[in-house]
């Protein structure tokens, strides 16, 4: 629910200072409890999103508001990754691979929302998309603790970096328009994929687990 | 979802090798009112031709009478008298193949200039910030987003500064943090810009200490003088603010029923002649008052929240339930 928002607000926040380490704010809690958790989070984003996208989808004005629109993706550098994959290569996932798919995807997507928000012009979408970065910088950080709970590296190249070098920004503007539009599809269909991933996980991580961690740490 | 069977999650779109076509003019700006024609070539490693294509603005068809073939794989259209721009962020002309297929699209920015900005009004709330605010020229909108910037010098010296922290109070609102000097007039004026051009208002002159105001009293607290009837009385703690500054607050207004009473440097008051069995709302407001020996008073805080008490009545009870609603 919304206490869940403010929790991984926080978090963001807090993280985002340079003072501090970076902090694992799930660390204390043991995998399966992480991992529940960060399912709850792609919920409350999706639902964040709907809201998100339909003020901004008005912004960018018809026919980009419209239900059925379905432009053809033109063929710039792909530089949103895709959530879709094989069904059996994602089936056969081992629990890091599936994990660092998600936290480089969502790493990428962040720093690609980051640049919208210094553009767009009207303050509530400003306001609106600085919400939804700072639940999705929470996001982020949720994976890596899972990861690192899981005792899994954390796939190199900080979240939060620029743009990768390479990826041309829009020619004109309605192009940017276009890349918009996607960004937005791409980040919707992530959140999709990312509870059934960590439905997955959940399955797999056995409570037992969870305990052995909790007395390793003296609790 | 109808997905191909093994890709999860369906796949979003399927991508063509190169840009399809190009419209000219890409994403110009406009006057309200002008008319224009624009271009749509197809590439050559595409089979279209100018026949095959058809326009949209904002979604919707434009007619065929206003198409013309100029080559054979590139159409036209004529826009005429536009109107402002539905979105901010610029009107949607899309050429479209046959099918319904996007091959190119261009941002129209249809609108006005700014108008100077009016009504700068500024406030201090310690001495050693302000806050301004201002409202937008135009009485409709300018169909274009724009831009304002607050700047202000001191008079006589020459350095322009720019206010960096907007909508502090307000969408047209600015907040100077620090750095300003007292006893010194500054110059203060909002430009307002678009696509379309610039508007600079009028230049402000003011000093801080002029313009100094404080929060409103807090711990407003309203009770009944005994068994008097007609008689309440108030009590208030001064901003704590005003506490550290050199003067303390001369004047405290109280506003009942219209009538203003002025109170003086106390924290407390006596209503009289109020009307028995009846709820009052109070709201008190403060006026620092002679800053650094000025004699001249500041800006009016705001008025604190209402709080309401009600005066006794003695005789019969009877009557109409909710007797004496609650004056201002």
């Amino acid at each position: 629910g919304d206490s869940w928002g403010i929790f991984t607000f926080l978090c963001a926040a807090l993280c985002n200072l340079p003072a501090l380490p970076a902090l694992n704010c799930s660390e204390e809690l043991g995998a399966g409890q992480s991992i529940q958790q960060t399912y709850d989070l792609t919920r409350y984003l999706e639902h964040q999103l709907r809201t998100l996208a339909g003020t901004y989808l008005n912004y960018l004005g018809p026919p980009f508001n419209e239900p059925d629109f379905n432009p053809p993706r033109l063929a710039r550098a792909e530089r949103v990754p895709s959530a879709t994959v094989d069904l059996d290569l994602w089936r056969g996932l081992t629990d890091n691979a599936r994990l660092a798919a998600n936290y480089r995807a969502y790493s990428r997507l962040l720093c690609y929302l980051r640049v919208l928000d210094g553009q767009v012009g009207t303050a509530e979408l400003r306001h609106r998309l600085a919400h939804f970065c700072a639940s999705l910088q929470g996001l982020v950080l949720s994976i890596g603790g899972v990861m690192s709970s899981l005792g899994y590296p954390l796939p190199t190249g900080p979240a939060g970096t620029p743009a990768p070098p390479g990826v041309p920004a829009a020619p004109n503007d309605f192009l940017k328009k276009m890349d918009d539009f996607w960004l937005l599809k791409e980040l919707q269909t992530w959140l999709w994929r990312s509870a059934k991933d960590f439905n997955r996980l959940k399955k797999k991580v056995p409570p037992a687990v969870v305990t052995l961690r909790l007395e390793a740490r003296g609790f | 979802h109808q997905a191909l069977p093994n890709r999860f999650p369906p796949p979003l779109s399927v991508s063509p090798a190169a840009d399809p076509a190009v419209i000219s003019p890409q994403d110009p700006t406009l006057l309200i009112g002008s008319s224009l024609v624009a271009t749509c070539t197809v590439s050559p490693d595409f089979p279209l031709k100018a026949e095959d294509l058809y326009w949209t603005l904002n979604g919707r068809r434009l007619p065929a009478a206003s198409y013309a073939a100029l080559g054979p794989s590139t159409l036209s259209v004529a826009l005429a008298r536009l109107n402002g721009s539905r979105q901010q962020s610029g009107d949607n002309l899309v050429c479209h193949s046959r099918d319904g297929g996007i091959l190119a699209g261009s941002c129209l920015y249809v609108g006005l200039p700014p108008e100077k900005p009016v009504n700068i009004t500024c406030w201090s709330k310690n001495m050693k910030d302000l806050t301004c605010k201002w409202a937008p020229g135009t009485e409709g909108e300018t169909f274009l987003h724009t831009n304002y910037t607050l700047k202000y010098k001191r008079r006589w010296y020459g350095q322009d500064n720019t206010c960096q922290e907007y909508h502090t109070a307000g969408t047209y609102s600015c907040h100077i943090p620090k750095d300003l000097a007292l006893f010194t007039p500054y110059e203060i004026w909002v430009e307002a810009s678009n696509r379309l051009g610039v508007a600079v208002s009028d230049v402000v002159m003011l000093d801080i200490l002029d313009v100094v105001t404080t929060d409103p009293p807090s711990d407003v607290h309203v009770s009944r003088v005994g068994d008097l009837e007609d008689q309440l009385s108030v009590r208030w703690s001064s901003p704590p603010a005003l506490k550290d500054f050199l003067f303390q607050a001369k004047w405290c207004h109280l506003l009942l029923l219209q009538v203003v009473d002025d109170v003086g440097n106390q924290t407390s008051c006596r209503l009289a002649g109020l009307r028995p069995g009846t709820v009052y709302f109070v709201q008190v407001r403060c006026n620092p008052f002679s800053i650094y020996g000025s004699k001249k008073a500041g800006i009016w805080s705001d008025w604190s929240n209402p709080t309401a008490a009600s005066t006794p009545r003695s005789g019969t009870p009877g009557g109409p339930c909710g007797q004496g609603r609650g004056e201002k």
